[in-house]
């Protein structure tokens, strides 16, 4: 047990050691002065203003929307074990040790969730107070359902994901068992708030099903490489959210796929046999099929629009042009990574070609994700006619921020491999 | 004629920057050279010193003319989500060559290598011989005039093994220069015209295997024999 306590201490501290590294090669004194603190004092002073008059648009979301804005928050949490590739040498055999791990990496997870909970209850407790008028008992009474509702869904949702090979049937299985979940929890919440020997019943039902889970999960065997993949993507998503220009590669699953999912039988998304037009096509097919990848991007997108909806208007128009920089950035890393993937380094490759095939790429990809920032931000200002008025400025301002950007990104960024040193 | 020269004074790494040094050798038209050498002599700093995959480099590199190279990494390197024919489109695209021409011979190749069935299939799902027939195939689509091959007989099964080297002497009869890294000695000594032996990142020896066997005093010897008698020395 000491040796479990050990590793799992030393693979925590590793860990967050090196979030921090990639967080401070990220956020120097420029990104903190001129966006996280700005960022921040905006956020609490919306808070503030929330406290004293609630936004107008929250008047018209019925309770139910508000208990399900704070489940889908509380599934942001993962449920970690901590295990590395290297245990299925060293510790694999032992079986204690690894119980040992993977019970403290499930207890920082619970412990994480718990954390998520509290603070997302907190931002909504303004509607939840003034708009619903909860009292302070039915709120804590909320925290309490919330986490152990997230807490057995964190066991189902990772159960699913291991013993469902197939991607199309395991999304289909997660969103049935959230929407089954969701009911529940609603439902337990309104028997709750009612009556405290149904909130009791509810409790003790969601306990017993957790310590089952618990256990289920503890005594699951052949799911090893998979806990290391996931491992493994967690870290790197983390650090490919943060570190712009590098690109992060996806994770080489170990279950693979014989086939692709989209554009079957090497089918062409471009026609066109100019080398440019090839590249931007191999390249849109590599992105497009990587779900990870369009997980993110419709995340940047998604967060752009939430504060397009959410912030007051002057910051909509910064939050539009901010959403567009980020795009263009964060996608440009993603080009990094695959220009850089070593299949493309085996050829040499015309400069000129890999810059415009890196200008076309982002154009293709970047587009779609900001017209759809602009039409909600004009829609959010001006109403349904704003929002097409908007559509058309995105387009424009689309290729203006490409234009601006291009010193950065497309000029001395693509390499030849030239053979004369 | 030479087809590719190398002068090199060192080249290396920031934290190691004489990792080679003295290196000076080319390959001509036609030939087949065997870059030989214990683990850590230095072939891989080498090979990626000629692909201009280094910074630290005091030296100079030159193909004839714009001549177009093939590089078969000793791992085999993929997009994971890119079937084997798009890896292929992406290879022939980089030498911008006419579509009918590398599909004829694609297809041939992948009749040849027994992976026509897996033309649309993920790479990544494949084993790892079939891995390493993929990148022989994509170098040899390119029909380059200068093959830098590294390790390649790693995961052939014996049958891939000779279609390999079968195809390897078609190209050598065509006029590739074909610089080869291996430790398999035994093949090595059959198929190459030339080799380079290095030990502790510098040449210790090199010319055909009648030079070696001069310069180790070993009469006779087998490639394995001199090259291990050249190390003891060179220790």
């Amino acid at each position: 047990m000491r040796l479990s306590r050990r590793l799992f201490w030393h693979r925590l501290k590793w860990e967050w050691k090196h979030k921090w590294k990639d967080f401070r090669s990220v956020a120097d004194w420029t990104v903190l002065l001129y966006i996280i603190i700005p960022g921040m004092i905006i956020a609490v002073i919306n808070y503030v203003e929330w406290w004293s008059e609630i936004p107008v648009f929250a008047a018209f979301l019925p309770e139910p929307i508000w208990l399900i804005i704070l489940y889908f928050a509380s599934r942001f949490a993962v449920l970690r074990v901590f295990l590395q590739e290297a245990d299925q040498i060293y510790l694999l055999q032992h079986g204690k040790i690894m119980k040992g791990i993977m019970l403290r990496g499930i207890a920082y997870s619970l412990l994480q969730n718990v954390l998520i909970n509290g603070f997302t209850l907190i931002i909504l407790l303004p509607f939840l107070f003034i708009h619903l008028g909860y009292s302070i008992v039915h709120v804590l009474m909320l925290f309490g359902i919330i986490v152990l509702v997230s807490w057995n869904m964190m066991f189902i949702s990772q159960f699913i994901t291991i013993k469902i090979p197939n991607t199309v049937i395991r999304v289909f299985a997660l969103a049935a068992v959230n929407g089954i979940a969701i009911v529940f929890y609603l439902v337990f919440i309104s028997l709750s708030l009612s009556d405290y020997l149904s909130f009791v019943a509810v409790i003790s039902g969601l306990m017993v099903g957790f310590f089952q889970l618990l256990k289920m999960r503890l005594s699951l065997k052949g799911a090893f490489f998979e806990d290391v993949q996931r491992e493994r993507k967690y870290y790197l998503s983390w650090t490919s959210l943060l570190v712009q220009g590098s690109g992060m590669s996806e994770t080489k699953s170990f279950r693979t796929r014989k086939e692709p999912l989209l554009f079957k039988g090497s089918s062409r998304l471009l026609k066109g046999e100019d080398p440019v037009t090839r590249l931007v096509d191999s390249f849109l097919k590599w992105y497009i099929r990587q779900f990870s990848k369009i997980q993110y991007y419709l995340q940047i997108v998604g967060v752009c629009v939430l504060a397009a909806i959410l912030l007051p208007v002057w910051v909509k128009f910064l939050v539009w042009l901010f959403g567009g920089f980020a795009l263009i950035s964060w996608k440009k890393a993603d080009w990094n990574e695959f220009e850089g993937g070593g299949y493309l380094m085996l050829y040499k490759w015309d400069v000129d070609v890999k810059t415009e095939a890196a200008k076309k790429s982002l154009k293709f990809l970047t587009l779609p994700g900001f017209l759809v920032i602009s039409y909600v931000t004009g829609a959010m200002v001006y109403s349904w006619t704003g929002g097409f008025i908007f559509l058309v400025a995105g387009w424009f301002v689309h290729k203006a921020l490409i234009m601006i950007l291009r010193p950065f990104y497309f000029e001395n960024n693509a390499s030849s491999n030239n053979a004369k040193i | 004629m030479n087809v590719l020269t190398i002068n090199i004074k060192n080249a290396g790494y920031p934290d190691n920057k004489e990792a080679i040094k003295d290196m000076q050798f080319s390959v001509n038209k036609g030939e087949l050279v065997g870059l030989i050498g214990a683990n850590g002599a230095g072939k891989s700093t080498t090979i990626k010193t000629i692909l201009g995959l280094l910074k630290d480099v005091d030296g100079t590199v030159s193909f004839e003319g714009e001549s177009r190279y093939a590089y078969v990494p000793e791992h085999p390197v993929f997009y994971d989500s890119l079937t084997l024919w798009e890896h292929l489109e992406l290879a022939a695209a980089s030498f911008q060559l006419q579509t009918e021409e590398w599909i004829e011979r694609a297809e041939k190749l992948l009749v040849y290598f027994r992976l026509e069935k897996e033309k649309h299939e993920l790479p990544s799902s494949f084993s790892k011989g079939m891995k390493q027939k993929v990148m022989l195939i994509t170098a040899f689509l390119i029909q380059p005039a200068v093959y830098i091959i590294d390790e390649p007989f790693i995961g052939l099964d014996p049958r891939a093994t000779k279609d390999f080297l079968s195809l390897l002497m078609k190209e050598r009869e065509r006029g590739a220069a074909i610089l080869m890294s291996t430790h398999v000695l035994d093949t090595a000594e059959r198929i190459c015209d030339r080799f380079l032996l290095m030990a502790g990142g510098r040449l210790v020896a090199e010319g055909t295997l009648t030079d070696i066997q001069h310069t180790c005093g070993l009469s006779g010897a087998s490639l394995l024999d001199c090259f291990d008698n050249i190390l003891e020395r060179s220790l």
